[in-house]
Protein backbone atom coordinates (compact mmCIF):
# COMPACT_ATOMS: atom_id res chain seq x y z
CA UNK A 1 0.00 0.00 0.00
CA UNK A 2 1.78 3.07 -0.96
CA UNK A 3 1.83 6.22 1.25
CA UNK A 4 -1.22 8.71 0.50
CA UNK A 5 -1.81 12.11 1.55
CA UNK A 6 -5.41 12.18 3.36
CA UNK A 7 -7.55 13.32 1.50
CA UNK A 8 -5.89 12.07 -2.11
CA UNK A 9 -7.17 9.42 -2.75
CA UNK A 10 -10.92 11.79 -2.70
CA UNK A 11 -8.56 14.52 -5.12
CA UNK A 12 -8.45 11.83 -7.59
CA UNK A 13 -11.57 9.65 -6.63
CA UNK A 14 -14.06 10.39 -10.19
CA UNK A 15 -16.78 12.86 -10.62
CA UNK A 16 -19.63 10.29 -9.56
CA UNK A 17 -17.74 9.74 -6.05
CA UNK A 18 -16.72 13.24 -5.31
CA UNK A 19 -20.05 14.63 -6.43
CA UNK A 20 -22.39 11.95 -4.91
CA UNK A 21 -20.73 12.40 -1.16
CA UNK A 22 -20.91 16.47 -2.35
CA UNK A 23 -24.82 15.92 -2.33
CA UNK A 24 -24.57 14.01 0.90
CA UNK A 25 -23.25 17.19 2.92
CA UNK A 26 -19.52 16.39 2.44
CA UNK A 27 -17.69 19.83 2.33
CA UNK A 28 -14.46 18.19 1.52
CA UNK A 29 -15.73 16.51 -1.73
CA UNK A 30 -17.25 20.15 -2.56
CA UNK A 31 -13.72 22.09 -2.18
CA UNK A 32 -12.68 18.66 -4.69
CA UNK A 33 -15.24 20.12 -6.71
CA UNK A 34 -14.06 23.55 -6.10
CA UNK A 35 -10.33 23.06 -7.01
CA UNK A 36 -11.21 20.48 -10.14
CA UNK A 37 -13.51 23.17 -12.10
CA UNK A 38 -12.34 26.49 -11.54
CA UNK A 39 -9.68 26.76 -13.91
CA UNK A 40 -12.23 25.78 -16.95
CA UNK A 41 -14.87 27.63 -15.32
CA UNK A 42 -12.69 30.47 -15.16
CA UNK A 43 -11.26 30.23 -18.81
CA UNK A 44 -15.02 30.07 -19.96
CA UNK A 45 -16.19 33.24 -18.35
CA UNK A 46 -13.49 34.91 -18.93
CA UNK A 47 -14.15 34.14 -22.74
CA UNK A 48 -17.76 35.33 -22.12
CA UNK A 49 -17.10 38.22 -20.23
CA UNK A 50 -13.47 39.62 -21.67
CA UNK A 51 -10.41 40.07 -19.50
CA UNK A 52 -11.18 42.97 -17.30
CA UNK A 53 -14.75 41.09 -15.68
CA UNK A 54 -14.77 40.18 -12.27
CA UNK A 55 -14.49 36.51 -13.27
CA UNK A 56 -14.17 35.23 -9.66
CA UNK A 57 -16.87 36.92 -8.36
CA UNK A 58 -19.37 35.20 -10.96
CA UNK A 59 -17.39 31.82 -10.01
CA UNK A 60 -18.11 32.74 -6.55
CA UNK A 61 -22.01 33.04 -7.29
CA UNK A 62 -22.17 30.25 -9.04
CA UNK A 63 -20.44 28.01 -6.26
CA UNK A 64 -22.95 29.25 -4.11
CA UNK A 65 -25.63 28.59 -5.89
CA UNK A 66 -23.84 24.94 -7.07
CA UNK A 67 -23.61 23.91 -3.01
CA UNK A 68 -27.59 25.21 -2.07
CA UNK A 69 -28.71 23.22 -4.73
CA UNK A 70 -26.89 19.98 -5.14
CA UNK A 71 -29.46 18.04 -3.79
CA UNK A 72 -31.35 18.68 -7.13
CA UNK A 73 -28.32 17.14 -9.01
CA UNK A 74 -29.87 13.76 -9.96
CA UNK A 75 -26.66 12.31 -11.41
CA UNK A 76 -23.61 12.92 -9.67
CA UNK A 77 -21.32 11.89 -13.08
CA UNK A 78 -22.82 14.87 -14.45
CA UNK A 79 -21.28 17.24 -11.92
CA UNK A 80 -19.36 18.90 -14.81
CA UNK A 81 -21.92 19.73 -16.91
CA UNK A 82 -24.25 21.14 -14.32
CA UNK A 83 -21.33 23.24 -13.05
CA UNK A 84 -21.32 24.55 -16.28
CA UNK A 85 -24.57 25.69 -16.87
CA UNK A 86 -24.76 27.31 -13.32
CA UNK A 87 -21.84 29.47 -14.24
CA UNK A 88 -23.58 30.16 -17.92
CA UNK A 89 -26.76 31.64 -15.77
CA UNK A 90 -24.08 33.66 -13.58
CA UNK A 91 -22.36 34.89 -16.82
CA UNK A 92 -25.14 35.77 -18.37
CA UNK A 93 -26.78 38.00 -15.93
CA UNK A 94 -23.52 39.60 -16.08
CA UNK A 95 -23.97 40.03 -19.90
CA UNK A 96 -27.67 41.25 -20.16
CA UNK A 97 -26.85 43.86 -17.42
CA UNK A 98 -24.18 45.19 -18.88
CA UNK A 99 -26.36 45.54 -22.27
CA UNK A 100 -29.74 46.48 -22.57
CA UNK A 101 -29.51 46.58 -26.25
CA UNK A 102 -27.70 44.62 -28.48
CA UNK A 103 -26.15 45.01 -31.83
CA UNK A 104 -26.23 42.28 -34.04
CA UNK A 105 -24.07 43.63 -36.64
CA UNK A 106 -21.86 44.78 -34.10
CA UNK A 107 -20.67 48.72 -34.66
CA UNK A 108 -18.52 48.29 -31.98
CA UNK A 109 -15.22 47.62 -31.97
CA UNK A 110 -14.37 44.08 -31.38
CA UNK A 111 -12.93 43.17 -27.75
CA UNK A 112 -9.02 43.46 -27.22
CA UNK A 113 -7.02 40.88 -28.79
CA UNK A 114 -5.75 40.23 -25.19
CA UNK A 115 -8.94 38.49 -23.93
CA UNK A 116 -7.15 35.15 -22.66
CA UNK A 117 -4.19 33.93 -20.81
CA UNK A 118 -1.02 33.41 -22.45
CA UNK A 119 -0.90 30.48 -24.25
CA UNK A 120 1.89 27.19 -24.14
CA UNK A 121 4.38 27.73 -26.96
CA UNK A 122 3.25 24.77 -28.17
CA UNK A 123 -0.48 24.97 -29.24
CA UNK A 124 -2.09 24.13 -32.19
CA UNK A 125 -1.76 26.03 -35.06
CA UNK A 126 -5.66 25.38 -35.51
CA UNK A 127 -6.33 26.72 -31.84
CA UNK A 128 -4.37 29.53 -32.38
CA UNK A 129 -6.09 30.68 -35.57
CA UNK A 130 -9.84 30.20 -33.83
CA UNK A 131 -8.95 32.10 -30.71
CA UNK A 132 -7.11 35.11 -33.54
CA UNK A 133 -11.23 34.89 -35.27
CA UNK A 134 -12.56 35.17 -31.86
CA UNK A 135 -11.41 38.23 -31.19
CA UNK A 136 -11.74 39.74 -34.14
CA UNK A 137 -15.40 39.73 -33.59
CA UNK A 138 -17.55 42.32 -31.87
CA UNK A 139 -18.44 41.32 -28.33
CA UNK A 140 -22.39 40.03 -28.72
CA UNK A 141 -21.21 37.60 -31.11
CA UNK A 142 -18.16 36.56 -30.15
CA UNK A 143 -20.40 35.58 -26.61
CA UNK A 144 -22.94 33.87 -28.09
CA UNK A 145 -20.67 31.64 -29.99
CA UNK A 146 -18.71 30.99 -26.45
CA UNK A 147 -21.70 30.42 -24.80
CA UNK A 148 -23.47 28.36 -27.74
CA UNK A 149 -20.47 26.54 -28.57
CA UNK A 150 -18.48 25.78 -25.79
CA UNK A 151 -21.08 26.08 -23.08
CA UNK A 152 -23.45 23.93 -24.61
CA UNK A 153 -26.77 26.37 -24.32
CA UNK A 154 -29.58 25.93 -26.35
CA UNK A 155 -31.04 28.80 -28.36
CA UNK A 156 -33.77 29.14 -26.42
CA UNK A 157 -31.72 29.23 -23.03
CA UNK A 158 -30.24 31.92 -24.44
CA UNK A 159 -32.48 34.09 -25.81
CA UNK A 160 -34.52 33.83 -22.16
CA UNK A 161 -31.57 34.49 -20.03
CA UNK A 162 -30.19 37.23 -22.48
CA UNK A 163 -33.38 38.82 -22.96
CA UNK A 164 -33.36 38.63 -26.49
CA UNK A 165 -35.76 36.67 -29.48
CA UNK A 166 -34.70 33.90 -30.53
CA UNK A 167 -33.66 34.99 -34.03
CA UNK A 168 -31.08 37.88 -33.05
CA UNK A 169 -29.65 35.14 -31.24
CA UNK A 170 -29.57 32.68 -34.20
CA UNK A 171 -28.30 36.14 -36.43
CA UNK A 172 -25.55 36.61 -33.60
CA UNK A 173 -24.42 33.15 -33.88
CA UNK A 174 -25.05 32.73 -37.84
CA UNK A 175 -22.68 36.16 -38.24
CA UNK A 176 -19.70 34.92 -35.81
CA UNK A 177 -19.57 31.27 -37.30
CA UNK A 178 -19.29 32.65 -41.19
CA UNK A 179 -16.20 35.16 -39.48
CA UNK A 180 -14.87 32.48 -38.29
CA UNK A 181 -14.98 29.91 -40.68
CA UNK A 182 -13.69 32.43 -43.49
CA UNK A 183 -10.97 32.97 -41.43
CA UNK A 184 -10.23 29.64 -40.54
CA UNK A 185 -10.40 29.08 -44.01
CA UNK A 186 -8.19 31.63 -44.86
CA UNK A 187 -5.45 30.18 -42.83
CA UNK A 188 -5.50 26.67 -43.75
CA UNK B 1 -8.55 32.32 -55.06
CA UNK B 2 -6.26 31.55 -52.14
CA UNK B 3 -2.55 31.14 -52.78
CA UNK B 4 -2.90 27.58 -53.67
CA UNK B 5 -5.49 28.06 -56.06
CA UNK B 6 -8.72 26.69 -53.72
CA UNK B 7 -11.52 29.02 -53.55
CA UNK B 8 -12.54 30.82 -50.90
CA UNK B 9 -15.09 29.55 -48.91
CA UNK B 10 -18.61 31.05 -49.60
CA UNK B 11 -21.28 30.81 -47.07
CA UNK B 12 -23.76 32.70 -48.60
CA UNK B 13 -27.01 31.06 -50.24
CA UNK B 14 -25.59 31.56 -53.61
CA UNK B 15 -22.92 29.57 -52.32
CA UNK B 16 -25.16 27.13 -50.88
CA UNK B 17 -27.47 26.48 -53.44
CA UNK B 18 -30.22 28.16 -51.50
CA UNK B 19 -29.05 26.90 -47.94
CA UNK B 20 -27.80 29.16 -45.22
CA UNK B 21 -25.69 28.91 -42.67
CA UNK B 22 -28.36 28.41 -39.78
CA UNK B 23 -29.74 25.33 -41.72
CA UNK B 24 -26.79 23.76 -42.21
CA UNK B 25 -25.62 24.35 -38.05
CA UNK B 26 -28.82 23.10 -37.24
CA UNK B 27 -28.73 20.03 -39.64
CA UNK B 28 -25.43 19.31 -37.71
CA UNK B 29 -26.58 19.36 -34.95
CA UNK B 30 -28.68 17.32 -36.06
CA UNK B 31 -26.29 14.29 -36.95
CA UNK B 32 -27.18 14.83 -40.95
CA UNK B 33 -31.03 12.81 -39.77
CA UNK B 34 -33.22 12.64 -41.55
CA UNK B 35 -31.21 13.11 -44.89
CA UNK B 36 -31.67 16.17 -46.51
CA UNK B 37 -30.95 15.43 -50.52
CA UNK B 38 -30.96 18.82 -51.07
CA UNK B 39 -28.07 19.56 -48.72
CA UNK B 40 -26.33 16.17 -49.33
CA UNK B 41 -25.92 16.69 -53.14
CA UNK B 42 -24.36 20.37 -52.91
CA UNK B 43 -21.05 20.54 -53.04
CA UNK B 44 -20.73 24.19 -51.64
CA UNK B 45 -23.06 22.84 -48.83
CA UNK B 46 -20.15 20.21 -48.19
CA UNK B 47 -17.33 22.47 -48.08
CA UNK B 48 -19.33 24.49 -45.65
CA UNK B 49 -20.44 21.56 -43.50
CA UNK B 50 -16.51 20.47 -43.59
CA UNK B 51 -15.40 23.62 -42.36
CA UNK B 52 -18.01 23.46 -39.73
CA UNK B 53 -16.73 19.81 -38.65
CA UNK B 54 -13.21 21.31 -38.88
CA UNK B 55 -14.46 24.47 -36.10
CA UNK B 56 -16.20 22.12 -34.21
CA UNK B 57 -13.30 19.41 -33.54
CA UNK B 58 -11.44 22.70 -32.23
CA UNK B 59 -13.42 23.83 -29.92
CA UNK B 60 -12.79 21.39 -27.37
CA UNK B 61 -8.93 22.02 -27.57
CA UNK B 62 -9.38 25.80 -27.38
CA UNK B 63 -10.61 24.81 -24.61
CA UNK B 64 -8.54 22.68 -23.20
CA UNK B 65 -5.48 25.14 -23.92
CA UNK B 66 -7.69 28.24 -22.09
CA UNK B 67 -7.97 25.64 -19.05
CA UNK B 68 -4.55 24.66 -18.95
CA UNK B 69 -3.09 27.87 -19.27
CA UNK B 70 -5.41 29.08 -15.72
CA UNK B 71 -3.48 28.61 -12.18
CA UNK B 72 -4.26 25.99 -10.08
CA UNK B 73 -6.93 28.10 -7.66
CA UNK B 74 -5.39 29.37 -4.45
CA UNK B 75 -5.79 28.40 -1.41
CA UNK B 76 -7.25 32.05 -0.38
CA UNK B 77 -9.50 31.61 -3.38
CA UNK B 78 -10.46 27.92 -2.44
CA UNK B 79 -11.08 29.39 1.98
CA UNK B 80 -13.17 32.31 -0.13
CA UNK B 81 -15.83 29.82 -1.28
CA UNK B 82 -15.79 27.56 1.28
CA UNK B 83 -16.81 30.51 4.01
CA UNK B 84 -19.17 32.31 1.28
CA UNK B 85 -21.30 29.26 1.69
CA UNK B 86 -23.62 28.92 4.70
CA UNK B 87 -23.22 25.29 5.29
CA UNK B 88 -25.74 24.72 7.89
CA UNK B 89 -28.19 25.74 5.09
CA UNK B 90 -28.24 22.35 3.94
CA UNK B 91 -26.63 20.16 6.74
CA UNK B 92 -29.71 18.04 7.61
CA UNK B 93 -31.27 18.10 10.85
CA UNK B 94 -29.80 19.56 14.34
CA UNK B 95 -28.80 16.61 16.83
CA UNK B 96 -28.75 18.49 20.23
CA UNK B 97 -25.40 18.09 22.15
CA UNK B 98 -27.47 19.18 25.20
CA UNK B 99 -30.75 19.32 27.11
CA UNK B 100 -32.29 22.73 25.76
CA UNK B 101 -32.74 25.19 28.45
CA UNK B 102 -33.40 29.00 28.70
CA UNK B 103 -30.32 30.36 27.69
CA UNK B 104 -29.17 28.40 25.17
CA UNK B 105 -29.83 25.53 22.13
CA UNK B 106 -26.82 23.83 21.12
CA UNK B 107 -26.53 21.41 18.16
CA UNK B 108 -24.57 19.62 16.09
CA UNK B 109 -25.68 18.90 12.49
CA UNK B 110 -26.12 16.11 10.53
CA UNK B 111 -23.93 17.24 7.83
CA UNK B 112 -20.96 18.03 10.48
CA UNK B 113 -20.95 13.92 12.20
CA UNK B 114 -21.68 12.62 8.56
CA UNK B 115 -18.45 14.41 7.75
CA UNK B 116 -16.92 13.14 11.11
CA UNK B 117 -17.78 9.43 10.22
CA UNK B 118 -16.16 9.89 6.55
CA UNK B 119 -13.01 11.36 7.93
CA UNK B 120 -12.27 7.99 9.80
CA UNK B 121 -11.19 6.73 6.08
CA UNK B 122 -8.32 8.72 6.69
CA UNK B 123 -7.35 6.47 9.31
CA UNK B 124 -7.00 3.70 6.86
CA UNK B 125 -5.21 3.67 3.21
CA UNK B 126 -6.98 2.95 0.45
CA UNK B 127 -10.95 2.85 1.61
CA UNK B 128 -13.60 5.39 0.61
CA UNK B 129 -16.41 6.08 2.81
CA UNK B 130 -19.71 6.59 0.62
CA UNK B 131 -22.92 7.60 1.85
CA UNK B 132 -24.02 8.07 5.70
CA UNK B 133 -26.83 7.39 6.91
CA UNK B 134 -27.93 8.01 10.70
CA UNK B 135 -31.42 6.36 11.14
CA UNK B 136 -34.02 7.50 14.02
CA UNK B 137 -34.95 10.63 15.04
CA UNK B 138 -31.68 11.89 16.05
CA UNK B 139 -33.55 15.50 16.99
CA UNK B 140 -34.62 13.56 19.99
CA UNK B 141 -31.70 13.45 22.82
CA UNK B 142 -31.40 9.49 24.03
CA UNK B 143 -33.63 8.01 20.76
CA UNK B 144 -32.16 4.92 19.70
CA UNK B 145 -29.85 5.65 16.59
CA UNK B 146 -28.20 3.08 13.93
CA UNK B 147 -25.67 4.15 11.78
CA UNK B 148 -25.36 2.93 7.99
CA UNK B 149 -21.97 3.29 6.39
CA UNK B 150 -20.92 2.36 2.81
CA UNK B 151 -17.60 1.91 1.77
CA UNK B 152 -15.31 0.64 -0.86
CA UNK B 153 -12.07 -0.96 -0.15
CA UNK B 154 -9.32 -2.07 -1.93
CA UNK B 155 -9.21 -5.25 -3.36
CA UNK B 156 -7.06 -7.64 -1.10
CA UNK B 157 -7.94 -6.12 1.97
CA UNK B 158 -8.99 -8.59 4.77
CA UNK B 159 -12.94 -7.04 4.43
CA UNK B 160 -14.01 -8.24 8.25
CA UNK B 161 -11.14 -6.67 10.06
CA UNK B 162 -10.98 -3.70 8.61
CA UNK B 163 -14.87 -3.13 8.79
CA UNK B 164 -13.83 -3.98 13.10
CA UNK B 165 -11.31 -1.00 13.32
CA UNK B 166 -13.58 0.84 10.73
CA UNK B 167 -16.39 0.64 12.99
CA UNK B 168 -14.24 1.15 16.32
CA UNK B 169 -12.76 4.47 15.34
CA UNK B 170 -17.01 5.89 14.01
CA UNK B 171 -17.85 5.04 17.30
CA UNK B 172 -15.10 6.74 19.64
CA UNK B 173 -15.80 9.86 16.75
CA UNK B 174 -19.46 9.73 17.76
CA UNK B 175 -19.01 9.36 21.23
CA UNK B 176 -16.33 12.45 21.56
CA UNK B 177 -18.81 14.61 19.44
CA UNK B 178 -22.37 14.02 19.95
CA UNK B 179 -24.65 12.78 22.43
CA UNK B 180 -26.09 10.25 20.21
CA UNK B 181 -27.45 6.82 21.82
CA UNK B 182 -25.98 4.73 19.28
CA UNK B 183 -27.42 1.15 18.72
CA UNK B 184 -25.12 -0.40 16.09
CA UNK B 185 -23.11 0.79 13.04
CA UNK B 186 -23.62 -1.20 10.23
CA UNK B 187 -20.49 -1.12 7.48
CA UNK B 188 -21.71 -2.70 4.13
CA UNK B 189 -19.03 -3.01 1.76
CA UNK B 190 -20.16 -1.79 -1.78
CA UNK B 191 -17.95 -2.10 -3.87
CA UNK B 192 -13.96 -2.57 -4.70
CA UNK B 193 -12.57 0.28 -4.79
CA UNK B 194 -10.57 1.09 -8.43
CA UNK B 195 -9.50 4.74 -8.10
CA UNK B 196 -5.85 4.57 -9.57
CA UNK B 197 -2.96 6.98 -9.90
CA UNK B 198 -4.43 8.04 -13.90
CA UNK B 199 -7.45 9.51 -12.37
CA UNK B 200 -5.96 12.81 -11.58
CA UNK C 1 -23.92 46.76 18.94
CA UNK C 2 -21.78 46.43 16.27
CA UNK C 3 -19.25 46.19 18.78
CA UNK C 4 -20.84 43.52 21.03
CA UNK C 5 -21.16 41.52 17.48
CA UNK C 6 -17.42 42.13 17.24
CA UNK C 7 -16.51 41.14 20.54
CA UNK C 8 -18.91 37.95 20.68
CA UNK C 9 -17.13 37.36 17.47
CA UNK C 10 -13.13 37.34 18.46
CA UNK C 11 -14.73 35.51 22.06
CA UNK C 12 -15.96 32.94 19.87
CA UNK C 13 -12.94 32.18 17.44
CA UNK C 14 -11.00 32.24 20.66
CA UNK C 15 -12.76 29.47 22.15
CA UNK C 16 -9.92 26.47 22.26
CA UNK C 17 -11.20 23.95 19.98
CA UNK C 18 -13.14 26.43 17.58
CA UNK C 19 -11.50 26.42 13.91
CA UNK C 20 -14.46 29.28 12.07
CA UNK C 21 -17.14 30.99 12.42
CA UNK C 22 -19.46 30.15 9.33
CA UNK C 23 -22.32 32.46 7.86
CA UNK C 24 -25.67 31.20 9.00
CA UNK C 25 -28.21 29.84 6.40
CA UNK C 26 -30.84 30.67 8.73
CA UNK C 27 -31.19 34.35 8.43
CA UNK C 28 -33.14 36.64 9.71
CA UNK C 29 -35.72 36.63 7.27
CA UNK C 30 -36.35 32.77 8.69
CA UNK C 31 -37.85 33.53 12.26
CA UNK C 32 -41.47 33.43 10.95
CA UNK C 33 -43.92 35.39 12.96
CA UNK C 34 -41.71 36.90 15.35
CA UNK C 35 -40.95 41.18 15.25
CA UNK C 36 -37.58 40.64 14.73
CA UNK C 37 -35.03 43.54 14.88
CA UNK C 38 -31.91 43.02 13.15
CA UNK C 39 -29.43 44.56 15.07
CA UNK C 40 -25.90 43.09 14.35
CA UNK C 41 -24.24 44.18 10.49
CA UNK C 42 -25.11 44.46 7.37
CA UNK C 43 -27.06 42.89 4.49
CA UNK C 44 -23.86 41.69 3.02
CA UNK C 45 -21.96 38.72 3.61
CA UNK C 46 -19.44 40.14 6.13
CA UNK C 47 -21.74 39.17 8.91
CA UNK C 48 -21.24 36.00 11.27
CA UNK C 49 -22.71 36.13 14.22
CA UNK C 50 -26.09 37.26 14.03
CA UNK C 51 -27.76 39.02 16.91
CA UNK C 52 -31.89 39.11 16.73
CA UNK C 53 -33.77 40.88 19.37
CA UNK C 54 -37.26 39.08 19.27
CA UNK C 55 -39.87 40.08 22.23
CA UNK C 56 -37.09 41.21 24.68
CA UNK C 57 -34.86 37.91 24.34
CA UNK C 58 -31.71 38.91 22.91
CA UNK C 59 -30.40 35.83 20.69
CA UNK C 60 -26.89 35.46 19.48
CA UNK C 61 -26.72 32.79 16.82
CA UNK C 62 -23.43 31.26 15.57
CA UNK C 63 -22.31 28.58 13.11
CA UNK C 64 -18.86 27.19 14.32
CA UNK C 65 -16.02 24.58 12.86
CA UNK C 66 -14.45 23.06 15.59
CA UNK C 67 -11.39 20.71 15.78
CA UNK C 68 -11.86 17.01 15.66
CA UNK C 69 -9.49 17.00 18.61
CA UNK C 70 -11.31 18.15 21.01
CA UNK C 71 -15.36 17.55 21.90
CA UNK C 72 -18.03 18.94 20.19
CA UNK C 73 -20.12 18.87 23.70
CA UNK C 74 -17.69 20.76 25.63
CA UNK C 75 -16.63 23.26 22.68
CA UNK C 76 -20.47 23.85 22.60
CA UNK C 77 -20.68 24.57 26.29
CA UNK C 78 -17.42 26.83 26.56
CA UNK C 79 -18.89 29.01 23.41
CA UNK C 80 -21.73 29.70 24.80
CA UNK C 81 -20.65 30.38 28.40
CA UNK C 82 -18.52 32.90 26.76
CA UNK C 83 -21.40 34.64 24.49
CA UNK C 84 -23.47 34.74 27.24
CA UNK C 85 -21.14 36.71 29.81
CA UNK C 86 -20.77 38.97 26.89
CA UNK C 87 -24.61 39.73 26.91
CA UNK C 88 -24.85 39.88 30.20
CA UNK C 89 -21.96 42.43 30.61
CA UNK C 90 -23.60 44.72 27.86
CA UNK C 91 -26.68 44.86 29.68
CA UNK C 92 -28.84 41.96 27.98
CA UNK C 93 -30.98 40.12 30.64
CA UNK C 94 -32.55 37.62 28.75
CA UNK C 95 -29.57 36.18 26.58
CA UNK C 96 -29.88 33.27 24.63
CA UNK C 97 -27.51 31.40 22.36
CA UNK C 98 -28.17 29.22 19.10
CA UNK C 99 -25.26 27.87 18.33
CA UNK C 100 -24.81 25.00 15.86
CA UNK C 101 -22.05 23.10 14.76
CA UNK C 102 -21.59 22.76 11.25
CA UNK C 103 -18.17 20.84 10.48
CA UNK C 104 -15.41 18.75 12.43
CA UNK C 105 -11.89 19.49 11.01
CA UNK C 106 -10.55 15.98 10.92
CA UNK C 107 -7.02 15.93 12.34
CA UNK C 108 -5.64 12.48 13.34
CA UNK C 109 -7.45 9.32 14.55
CA UNK C 110 -8.92 9.17 17.86
CA UNK C 111 -9.34 5.12 18.71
Amino acid sequence: MTDEEPGSRLAGADDRIVAGRAIDGDIAAFEVLVRRYTPMMRAYVRRVLGASADVDDVLQEAFVIAWQRLSELEDPAAVKSWLMRIVSRKAMDRVRSRRPQVDIDGIEPPASPDTTPARAAETRAGVEALNAALAELPEAQRQSWVLREIGGLTYEEMAAELAMPVTTVRGLLARARKHIMVRMEEWR
Amino acid sequence: MTEDGRLPLGLEPDDLDGHTIEELTDYLDAGRTPADASIDASPGCALALDAMERLRALTPALMASDEAAEPAPEPGWIQSILSGIAMDARSGRRIPLADPDDGSDLAITEGAVRGLIRAAENVFPGILIGRCRLDGDVTVRGAEIGVEVDVSVPFGEPIVQLAERLRSEIAVRLARHTRLAVTGIDITVHDISTWTEDKR
Amino acid sequence: MNDLVVEIEAAVLGTPGVVALYRTGSAVTNLVGAAVERLSGSEDAATRAVITNTGGTTQVEVALGIDSQGSAVEIAQAVRDRVTALLVAAGETTPFVRLTVVHVADGRPLA
